[in-house]
């Protein structure tokens, strides 16, 4: 018997007081908070793992967001647009429109407005092959394709931040560009005349160990200072990366010749500040956590009125029996000095920080809890005005980890998405869709049809749906 | 272990554009996500607000629904938006089959006209659906064919294991390491029936 290879290329709290007689009581739900299933009545009958979502609000129109995740054109696999979501009265309903030049869905996609005028900004990995896209769109609501503005190979999670400067949009779009050179990759895409141009900026100062870690990630300010958090990758050893994680700042919005050096730390006198070094991360292209690969968790946050204050979260394996532990610090001198841990969550990822305008700080995480085979994943919005000395806890889902099965990686997503407008937290995540009142404490709207008292998903004629993945969007009162 | 039949695919087809007036009923269907036979209700109007009217938008009622994707829900009776090739192209009392591809999905769906046939009035159903589904059938066919065309080999056969691939074809640039990684596996295939490139009782490794 012979046997050859062949080479196929194929695309391939319950908070309870004691009493007597102790019962469990459904955590107290929030007065003005909103959770929304984004897939629409019309797609009822789907059942993707829609992963990995992300958020855009505009600044001139309260009621106009748009949304994305893992979601593919229902048109099937020869579709060459992939959609975007899109809601027009505050978050209530979302449409699925099929406007991004991908062919049927996106790989990694964020995205952000600018305000001269109000456009979107998308950063997206194209399907087929995953090419960097940079893209714009005039007209949310348009039926034409976005526009593209910059594209080239070998990038890994783009991450858009915008602001509004004079008649120009200033984008920065964090990357990891593998053809940057000595491996220093994690770089910033700058645009400062509202994408017409980009100039790649390279952040990293240091050696690596071949390449930087995935997540490179911008936060701006009204005052335009510019923080960037990464992971210098400094050495691995198997699946485990020894890593530095490592804020740069730019005091003039990245404008001037030699960006990014604003912040040097004292150890060496190289920009980038040494938040925490010699951390080991987990690289884990495989279901790890709760059926979620990990290695690339990172968040940064600027209080955009008092950009002194900035937070940083960031997931590693401490080693203490953890599979993964986020970490969240604050600094409130322009990233000079660093707390130490304000919260230190074990067997959590997907942290995203944002800072509302009265300076309350809102953290968003996923977290696995509970025994193997009954285990659960708890989204979370934690919001705290004394740098976490003490926070308000709120569940906004807890579903079980282990169903539905994956379809793909992430499972869930690599990331999720917070933001903050006037004195509401908005934010978007994907879970477990089951329509079931006990898995969202503070409620939950479907717009796809659903039967709550059978915890079923139906399609359009009223069969069953099997569970899948689906975003939510929330919106939550900031603490006064 | 699991046991199923492999057929091994290496391309992906597309047919050269058409005119839509001259688009065979196989190349309408080809472009299509959902085919369905339907009533001009009104012209320069929309079902769902989510879409702008337009000198090229129509409301069409859904009489019969011929292929849609699993997850869309659309039966007979619903009201769809219809962007249509060419403004004029229909008017009012006007039954067709449409063929079209999705839009927006949102409290209705909005699809954008690949083409459409008028028919006989009213539409047969039957003949609709036979012919769609025959049409169906060419496309699938010629899909098919196309695809044994260019693999390197078609075999039925019975997965006898799947491991971690072994590619002996050294990266041509130095490793990185992305979350987009393919994780290659290879699958052990005993052939049962040789269709192309193998013969039964050969065991050939396809890695994915």
């Amino acid at each position: 018997m012979r046997a050859r290879v062949i080479t196929v290329g194929v695309a391939l709290c319950v908070a309870c007081k004691g009493s007597e007689r102790e019962v469990p009581k459904p955590p107290a739900k929030l007065a003005g908070v909103r959770v929304v299933d984004l897939i629409p009545v019309s797609l009822s009958g789907e059942s993707w793992q829609d992963a990995e979502p992300f958020l855009a609000l505009y600044a001139s129109n309260p009621r106009l967001m748009a949304a994305s995740a893992f979601t593919p054109n229902p048109g099937g696999s020869a579709s060459a647009t992939a959609p975007i979501f899109v809601s027009d009265d505050g978050g209530d309903s979302w449409t699925l429109r099929n406007t991004l030049p991908s062919q049927t869905m996106t790989a990694d996609i964020t995205h952000a407005v600018g305000g001269n005028p109000p456009v979107l900004y998308a950063g997206i990995m194209k399907v087929p092959d995953f090419p960097l896209n940079e893209l714009k769109a005039n007209d949310l609501f348009s039926p034409a394709t976005m526009r593209l503005q910059g594209f080239r190979a070998d990038i890994d999670q783009p991450f858009v931040r915008t602001s509004a400067v004079g008649n120009a949009d200033r984008v920065y779009i964090g990357l990891n560009d593998f053809d940057a050179p000595d491996g220093r990759t994690a770089t910033v895409d700058v645009s400062l005349d509202g994408g017409t141009t980009y100039t790649s900026r390279r952040i990293e100062t240091r050696n690596t160990a071949g390449q930087n870690g995935p997540s490179i990630r911008p936060a701006v300010a009204q005052d335009h200072t510019v923080y960037v958090a990464y992971f210098g990758w400094r050495s691995n050893a198997g699946a485990d990366v020894t890593s530095d994680v490592v804020v740069v700042r730019d005091d003039s919005g990245a404008t001037g010749a030699t960006p990014f050096r604003d912040l040097v730390d004292p150890s060496d006198h190289l920009p980038g500040r040494l938040v925490a070094t010699h951390v080991t991360i987990p690289w884990s292209n495989a279901p790890t956590l709760g059926q979620v690969r990990i290695g690339s968790t990172l968040s940064i946050a600027v209080d955009a009125l008092h950009s002194d204050n900035v937070y940083l979260a960031w997931a590693d394996r401490v080693g203490t029996g953890d599979i993964y532990t986020v970490h969240v610090r604050r600094s409130t001198d322009r990233g000079a000095t660093w707390s130490s841990d304000l919260r230190t969550l074990t067997n959590a990822t997907d942290a995203s920080l944002a800072v509302s305008t009265n300076g309350t700080v809102g953290l968003l995480y996923q977290q696995v809890t509970g025994p193997a085979g009954a285990s659960r994943w708890v989204t979370r919005l934690e919001q705290s005005r004394d740098g976490f000395a003490t926070h308000q806890d709120l569940v906004l889902a807890t579903v079980p980890a282990a169903t539905p099965p994956f379809q793909f990686l992430p499972y869930i997503g690599d990331y999720n998405g917070l933001l903050t407008r006037g004195n509401q937290f908005l934010g978007i995540f994907s879970a477990n869709n089951t329509p079931d009142s006990a898995n969202f404490p503070q409620g939950v709207v479907y717009q796809r049809r659903v039967d709550f008292p059978t915890h079923r998903l139906l399609d359009g004629s009223g069969a069953p749906v099997a569970v899948s993945i689906d975003p939510f969007y929330f919106s939550v009162p900031v603490l006064p | 272990m699991h046991i199923r039949s492999a057929m091994l695919f290496a391309v992906a087809l597309s047919f050269p554009g058409a005119a839509v007036a001259q688009m065979s009923r196989a190349a309408l269907v080809k472009q299509s996500d959902i085919i369905f036979i339907g009533t001009v209700t009104q012209v320069g109007a929309v079902a769902v607000p989510e879409v702008p009217p337009s000198d090229r938008t129509v409301v069409v009622r859904v009489d019969q629904v011929l292929e849609k994707p699993a997850p869309v829900a659309l039966t007979a009776g619903d009201s769809v938006t219809v962007e249509t090739a060419r403004a004029g192209s229909l008017k009012a009392g006007i039954q067709a089959t449409f063929y079209t591809t999705g839009w927006i999905f949102g409290r209705g769906v909005a699809v954008r006209e690949v083409g459409h046939e008028p028919g006989q009035s009213p539409v047969v159903t039957a003949d609709a659906r036979e012919a769609v589904a025959r049409a169906r059938a060419v496309v699938n066919d010629a899909d098919l064919k196309a695809h044994i065309q260019r693999a390197a080999m078609v075999v039925a056969g019975r997965v006898e294991q799947v491991r971690p691939a072994e590619l002996t074809a050294a990266p041509t640039r130095p490793r990185r390491i992305t979350e987009h990684d393919p994780d290659w596996q290879e699958a052990i295939i005993q052939v049962e029936d040789g269709i192309k490139g193998a013969q039964a009782g050969e065991q050939v490794v396809v890695p994915r």
